[in-house]
C-alpha cells in the first residue's frame, strides 16, 4: 500500500527495481521478532511471571517499580497484603564484572527491614564455577546470606582469619577454596545492589537520593604538606586514652588494672580521603599518586589509615588485600566496604609518624559512599571475658570525618535527568553534527569530491580515523544490534523510550542513520560511521601498503557468503525467541559483534573476547571487510531496513555491465552486478565507482566518448556527445 | 510505609484470577488483581473483564497511571514535581494532573473557609521533627510553621506555572492526591471496557460488582480496635475516601496526628475518623479533612453543604452516619 507513496527518484537511464516489497515486509517482521526474541533472553529482565514463579504464593509480586528496576513482594493475609520486601537483579543495580567479563546476576529478596530474606543465581559465567568446581558451591554460598542484615558488616571467612573472628566488627560467611576471588565479587555486586535498594527504598539514606552522589573535585590541588593537610580539615585525629578505654569498659567484668598514666595514648588514628588530588599527590607524590590512580576505578574512593599506639588497627591478624578486622566504615548507619588496597608507595609524613602503621583502603563506587557527608570510621575493641571459652566484650571508639564543602561538587539537580546530559555534551554533539553534515552534503552532491582521486582518498580516510577515534573510542557512539533489542524491549515491558535520551551520541546517530537509510541505504552507516567498520578499513589500508593483497572471493562463493550475515541474524532471532530465556548461549550469539570489544572496551577485556575481535579485524586484510560484508548482524538488519531508500543515487550508464565491467571489477565490496546494477544492500558507498564514473580517465564509456569526439571524421550530432550524461 | 488502613476491602480480597461469571450476560468473567506500591501504603487494583488479555492491557494501563500521579505528587521523591515546587518555591510547567489537582484543592480551600488546605506541610515538618527528637513541637514552633500555611498564597497560571508567594511554603497533596488517583485509575479501566473492579489507590473508587457477583463491600475499620470494624458499606459507584487520626500519630493518645487544624496548627480535638462518600475521589478525600477539622457537631451539616455523604467517629469512638450511606452491621 506505501508502493505509490514512496516512488523513487531514478536517474536517468535506469531500470525500475524488480518488486522487492515481500521480501521487505518479511524482513521487517524478521528484525522485530528477533528483538522480542532477544528482548526475553537478556540478562536482568525477569518479567512478572517469572518473578512469581520463583516466589510463590502466598506471595504476591507486585507492579515494578517506575524508578528503580525492583519488585515490591507483599503476602496474602486474610484481605491484607502487607509488604514483604523488594526482589531485584543484582545485574540491575551493581553491573560488577566477574571473571568471565560478564556480572554474575543474583536474584535478591530484601525484606523491609534490610535483611536478605533470600539470594538465589540466576546466571554466572564465572569460569570456576562452570567447568571447575561446578554451580553447586556458588549456590550454597549466596543461601549464606539468608537471615543476614544490610546493617552488619558482611565478610568472608577464610582460614588465616578465623582464629579472631568471633570478636570481630565482621559477621563472617564461608569462602569457596579456590574462587575466593569470584565470591569476592559475588559480595560486593550483592552488598552494592542491596544497599541501593535499601537508600531508595527503605529509607536508609535519609531521603537522600541515592542516585545523586557527589563528586570529589580533582582541580583544586595545590603543594600542601602533611600540617596543612590537618589544618584545612583534610586529615582528621583521633587519640583514644587509656582512661577512656578503661571507662569504657567499666562494669563488663573484663577491667584491667588501672593504668598507671591514664593519659597514656591507647590508640591514635588519622584518616584522610585520598583519593582527593589534594590529598593524595601531596602525600604520595606524582608517580605515587599515578600508581593510585592506576588501582582505583571510575568511581572509587580511597581512604588512608594512619595508626599508632599500644594498640593499632593494623592487627597482628591484619591479612593483606583484605577487610580489615579492627576498624569499619560507616555512613548514615550503613556499614560500607572497605579493604585493603595493598599500596605500599612512600607517603609524606612528618618525622614523627615515620614509624607508624599506615595502610590504604579502596572503597568501591557501587557501594555507593557519597564524599559530601560525614562517614564514620568505627574503631573496635575487645576484650576476652573467661579463660576458657572466652566471652568476648566489645566497645567502639569512632572517628567521624568529613571532606570541606570546597572539595567536593554536589550534584545538580537536573544533572540526573536528559536536558542537563544534553548539555554537557554539547561539545561533542556539535563535532558530531557538523560532521554528520559534512558527510551528508558529500553524499548528496559527491562530484567535486570525487573529481580528484586524491582528494577522495583523503577526505574518506581522514573521515574513517574521525569515525573510529572521535565517534567510536572518543564519544563511545558504536551503534551496535543491542540498542534495537534494548528499544523494543523497553516498548514491550511499557516503559517509553527515555532512556535513549541519556546517551545523546546514540540518539543523533541512530536519527542519521534512519534517515540516511531512506536516502542512500545502507551502506552511509556501514561503510562511514560504524567505529568498528572504519577500523577494519583502516588496518587493510595498511597492510595493503605493506604489501599484504585482500583476495577477491569468487563470484559464486562471494553470493553464498553474503546469505550468511542474514543467517547469523536469524539464528539469533532463533536462538532468542526459541531457546530457553537467559540462555547463556544468546549471550555469547550477540558477542557475534566484537564491537562492545573493540570499540566500547577499546580490546581491555578478557581473552576470548579480545581473541575474537583481534581475528576479525586482522582478518581483513585477507578478505576485504569480511566480517561487515558477510557476518555481522546489525549489518544485514540494517540492509534489510535499506529496502526503504528511495534514491537510486549512483549514477550509472547504459554501457554499465554491458560491455563495461571497469567499475565492477574496481568495487572492492563486490556489490555491483555483472548487469552493471549497484546492489545497494552491499554497498558501503565508499564512492569509488561514482569516481570511476565521473573520470574521463578511468571511465571506459567516457574514454570511448572522448575518443569518439576526438577521432571523428564527420562531426556528431550533439545529443549523441551528450548521451553519457 | 507503614500507615494503617482505615477503609478496607473486606469481600473479595482473596479471589484472584478467578473465573466468575457475569450476572447479566453469563459469559465468564476473568479476574486479575494487581499490587504495588505508592503513596507510601500498599495500592492494589482488581477488575474483571470477559476478554483476560483486554484485561492486562487495562490493568497495564491502570498502573502506569498510577504510577504517574504518584511520580508527580510524592513527597517521598526528591525529583518529583511536587518536591521541587517545595524547594524552590515555584514550578514552570507542571504536568496537567498536579495542576488539577492543585485546582480542586484551591476550590476546596476557598469552600471550606481554608479547613481543607494543602499548604500544611510546614506543620507536618514541625511535628515530624519534634517526633524525631523525641517530643512534641513546641507551641512557637507551631505557630511559626503555622504563618507559612495559606492556600491564598498558592498560585497556578494560566501557562501552568506555579508558585508559592512566600519563602518557606510547602505544599502536600497527601491529603487529596489518592483519591484524585483513585478514580482516574477508575476512568483509565473504563476507557478500557472494564465495568468492574475496585481501585485501591490509598482512598477507593469501584465500577460495577465483586467477583461473587455481589455490591463491592468496604470495611471501616474501628481507628481505635486493630481488626474490628465498625460497620460495613456497600459502594454505590461513588468514590470512598477516609481518613483517622491513628494514622500517623505524633502522640500515643491520637490527640496529635497528621490531619491539622490549618487554623489553629494543632490537630482536631474531637474527631477519630472520618469516611466521605462522594462523586470524585479528590472530592472525597479533600473533605474528609473538612469534616474532621469541623468536628462531630458540624459533620452533618458540612455533608449536606457539599452534598456528600459521610460517616463519623467522635474520640469516644461513637459514630454517627448520614442517612445516604448503604451501610451494614460489621
Amino acid at each position: 500500500m506505501l508502493r505509490f507513496a514512496w516512488g523513487r527518484v531514478l536517474p536517468a537511464g535506469t531500470q525500475e527495481m524488480p518488486d522487492r516489497w515481500w521480501l521487505f515486509r518479511w524482513a521487517l517482521g524478521a528484525l522485530v521478532l528477533s528483538c522480542l526474541g532477544l528482548a526475553t533472553a537478556q540478562a536482568g529482565t525477569l518479567d512478572r511471571a517469572g518473578m512469581q514463579q520463583r516466589f510463590p504464593s502466598p506471595l504476591i509480586v507486585g507492579e515494578r517499580d517506575a524508578q528503580l528496576p525492583v519488585w515490591p513482594l507483599f503476602r496474602q493475609d486474610g484481605t491484607a497484603t502487607p509488604l514483604v520486601g523488594y526482589a531485584f537483579e543484582s545485574v540491575d543495580l551493581a553491573p560488577i564484572p566477574g571473571f568471565s567479563g560478564t556480572p554474575v546476576n543474583l536474584l535478591v529478596l530484601l525484606d523491609a527491614k534490610g535483611t536478605f530474606s533470600d539470594v538465589q543465581v540466576l546466571t554466572q559465567h564465572e569460569p570456576v564455577f562452570v567447568d571447575g568446581l561446578g554451580p553447586a558451591p556458588l549456590a550454597r554460598f549466596v543461601e549464606q546470606y539468608r537471615g543476614l542484615s544490610l546493617r552488619q558488616n558482611i565478610k568472608i571467612g577464610s582460614n588465616s582469619n578465623r582464629g579472631e573472628q568471633r570478636g570481630s566488627a565482621n559477621v563472617y560467611i564461608d569462602g569457596v577454596a579456590k574462587a575466593t576471588a569470584s565470591v569476592r565479587i559475588v559480595n560486593q555486586s550483592l552488598l552494592a545492589a542491596a544497599l541501593h535498594v535499601a537508600r531508595a527504598k527503605l529509607g536508609f539514606a535519609r531521603g537522600a537520593d541515592p542516585d545523586q552522589l557527589a563528586r570529589v573535585r580533582r582541580d583544586t590541588w595545590r603543594a600542601m604538606d602533611w600540617n596543612a593537610l590537618v589544618d584545612a580539615g583534610l586529615v582528621a585525629h583521633l587519640r583514644v586514652t587509656r582512661a577512656q578505654v578503661d571507662r569504657a569498659f567499666k562494669d563488663t567484668g573484663v577491667e584491667e588494672a588501672p593504668a598507671t598514666s591514664p593519659d597514656a595514648t591507647f590508640t591514635e588514628l588519622w584518616v584522610a580521603y585520598l583519593a582527593s588530588p589534594l590529598v593524595g599527590r601531596n602525600l604520595l607524590g606524582d608517580a605515587g599518586w599515578a600508581h593510585l590512580q592506576g588501582r582505583l576505578d571510575d568511581g572509587d574512593h580511597a581512604l588512608l589509615l594512619v595508626s599508632r599506639g599500644a594498640w593499632s588497627v593494623v592487627g597482628d591478624s591484619f591479612v593483606r588485600g583484605a577487610v580489615p578486622d579492627r576498624i569499619t566504615l560507616r555512613q548514615g548507619d550503613l556499614p560500607i566496604e572497605m579493604r585493603d588496597l595493598d599500596l605500599d608507595d612512600a607517603l609524606a609524613l612528618p618525622p614523627e609518624l615515620r614509624g607508624a602503621d599506615t595502610k590504604v583502603l579502596r572503597v568501591i563506587g557501587p557501594a555507593g559512599l557519597d564524599p559530601a557527608h560525614a562517614m564514620q570510621l568505627v574503631l573496635h575493641v575487645v576484650r576476652d571475658k573467661g579463660a576458657i571459652y572466652p566471652e568476648r566484650i566489645g566497645r567502639e571508639f569512632t572517628l567521624a570525618y568529613q571532606l570541606p564543602a570546597d572539595q567536593v561538587v554536589l550534584p545538580t539537580a537536573d544533572s540526573k535527568s536528559w536536558p542537563g546530559i544534553w548539555r554537557a555534551r554539547a561539545g561533542e554533539l556539535a563535532v558530531l553534527g557538523v560532521a554528520l553534515a559534512i558527510l551528508a552534503v558529500v553524499l548528496a552532491r559527491p562530484r567535486w569530491l570525487v573529481a580528484n582521486g586524491r582528494r577522495l582518498v583523503v577526505f574518506r580516510t581522514g573521515y574513517l580515523v574521525f569515525t573510529l577515534v572521535f565517534i567510536g573510542w572518543y564519544a563511545q557512539g558504536q551503534l551496535s544490534i543491542v540498542n534495537i533489542t534494548a528499544a523494543v524491549q523497553a516498548v514491550v515491558a511499557g516503559r517509553g523510550l527515555g532512556f535513549f535520551l541519556y546517551d545523546p551520541m546514540t540518539v543523533v546517530l541512530w536519527a542519521f542513520v534512519a534517515l540516511s537509510l531512506v536516502a542512500w541505504g545502507r551502506g552511509t552507516f556501514c561503510g562511514w560511521l560504524c567505529p568498528f567498520g572504519a577500523l577494519q578499513e583502516l588496518v587493510s589500508q595498511v597492510t595493503r601498503a605493506l604489501g599484504v593483497k585482500p583476495r577477491r572471493v569468487r563470484a559464486a562463493l562471494d553470493a553464498r557468503l553474503k546469505l550468511v550475515k542474514y543467517a547469523v541474524l536469524a539464528g539469533i532471532v532463533g536462538l532468542a525467541a526459541f531457546g530457553a530465556a537467559a540462555s547463556p548461549w544468546t549471550d555469547r550469539a550477540i558477542e557475534v559483534e566484537p564491537f562492545k570489544t573493540a570499540i566500547t572496551l577499546a580490546f581491555v577485556r578478557s581473552g576470548p573476547f579480545v581473541a575474537w575481535a583481534v581475528a576479525v579485524v586482522a582478518s581483513s586484510a585477507f578478505v576485504f571487510k569480511g566480517f561487515c560484508r558477510y557476518v555481522c548482524p546489525l549489518g544485514a538488519g540494517l540492509a534489510l531496513l535499506g529496502r526503504l531508500r528511495r534514491i537510486d543515487w549512483i549514477a550509472r550508464r547504459v554501457e554499465c555491465g554491458t560491455p563495461c565491467q571497469s567499475c565492477r571489477h574496481h568495487c572492492d565490496y563486490q556489490a555491483i552486478e555483472p548487469a552493471g546494477e549497484v546492489v545497494y544492500e552491499d554497498c558501503f558507498q565508499c564512492l569509488e565507482c561514482v569516481a570511476i564514473h565521473d573520470s574521463d580517465e578511468r571511465c571506459a564509456p567516457l574514454i570511448q566518448h572522448k575518443r569518439h569526439r576526438t577521432i571523428a571524421i564527420r562531426p556528431l550530432p550533439t545529443q549523441v556527445a551528450g548521451a553519457g550524461r | 510505609m507503614n500507615r494503617r488502613r482505615a477503609l478496607r476491602v473486606v469481600v473479595g480480597g482473596a479471589v484472584s484470577c478467578a473465573l466468575g461469571a457475569n450476572a447479566r450476560s453469563g459469559e465468564p468473567i476473568a479476574w486479575q488483581r494487581r499490587e504495588l506500591v505508592g503513596f507510601g501504603t500498599t495500592l492494589s487494583l482488581q477488575a474483571g473483564h470477559e476478554d483476560a488479555v483486554a484485561l492486562g492491557i487495562a490493568l497495564d494501563a491502570a498502573v502506569a497511571a498510577l504510577q504517574r500521579i504518584e511520580a508527580q505528587m510524592s513527597l517521598f521523591r526528591e525529583d518529583s514535581p511536587l518536591s521541587h515546587l517545595n524547594r524552590d518555591g515555584r514550578l514552570a510547567a507542571a504536568p496537567a494532573e498536579l495542576r488539577e489537582v492543585l485546582g480542586i484543592a484551591t476550590a476546596v480551600a476557598r469552600g471550606s473557609g481554608g479547613a481543607f488546605d494543602a499548604t500544611v506541610q510546614p506543620l507536618w515538618t514541625a511535628f515530624a521533627d519534634a517526633q524525631r527528637a523525641g517530643r512534641l513541637p513546641t507551641p512557637a514552633e507551631v505557630e511559626a510553621a503555622r504563618s507559612r500555611v495559606d492556600w491564598r498564597a498558592l498560585s497556578v497560571d494560566a501557562s501552568g506555572d506555579v508558585r508559592l508567594a512566600r519563602a518557606g511554603m510547602g505544599v502536600t497533596l497527601n491529603g487529596i492526591a489518592q483519591g484524585y488517583a483513585a478514580d482516574r485509575v477508575r476512568a483509565v479501566l473504563e476507557r478500557h471496557g472494564v465495568r468492574h473492579a475496585l481501585v485501591d489507590a490509598g482512598e477507593f473508587a469501584s465500577v460495577g460488582h465483586d467477583p461473587a457477583g455481589d455490591r463491592w463491600t468496604l470495611g471501616i475499620a474501628d481507628p481505635r480496635v486493630q481488626g474490628r470494624l465498625h460497620a460495613r458499606l456497600f459502594a454505590d459507584g461513588r468514590c470512598v475516601a477516609t481518613s483517622g487520626d491513628d494514622q500517623t500519630a505524633f502522640s500515643a493518645d491520637h490527640r496529635h496526628h497528621h490531619i491539622f487544624d490549618p487554623r489553629t496548627g494543632w490537630s482536631p480535638a474531637d474527631m477519630a475518623g472520618v469516611t466521605v462518600a462522594a462523586r470524585t475521589g479528590a472530592l472525597a478525600d479533600a473533605l474528609t479533612k473538612v469534616l474532621f477539622v469541623g468536628g462531630p457537631a458540624q459533620a452533618r451539616g458540612l455533608a449536606r453543604q457539599w452534598q456528600v455523604d459521610a460517616l463519623w467517629v467522635d474520640k469516644k469512638g461513637r459514630w454517627q452516619a448520614t442517612p445516604g450511606l448503604s451501610l451494614a452491621p460489621a
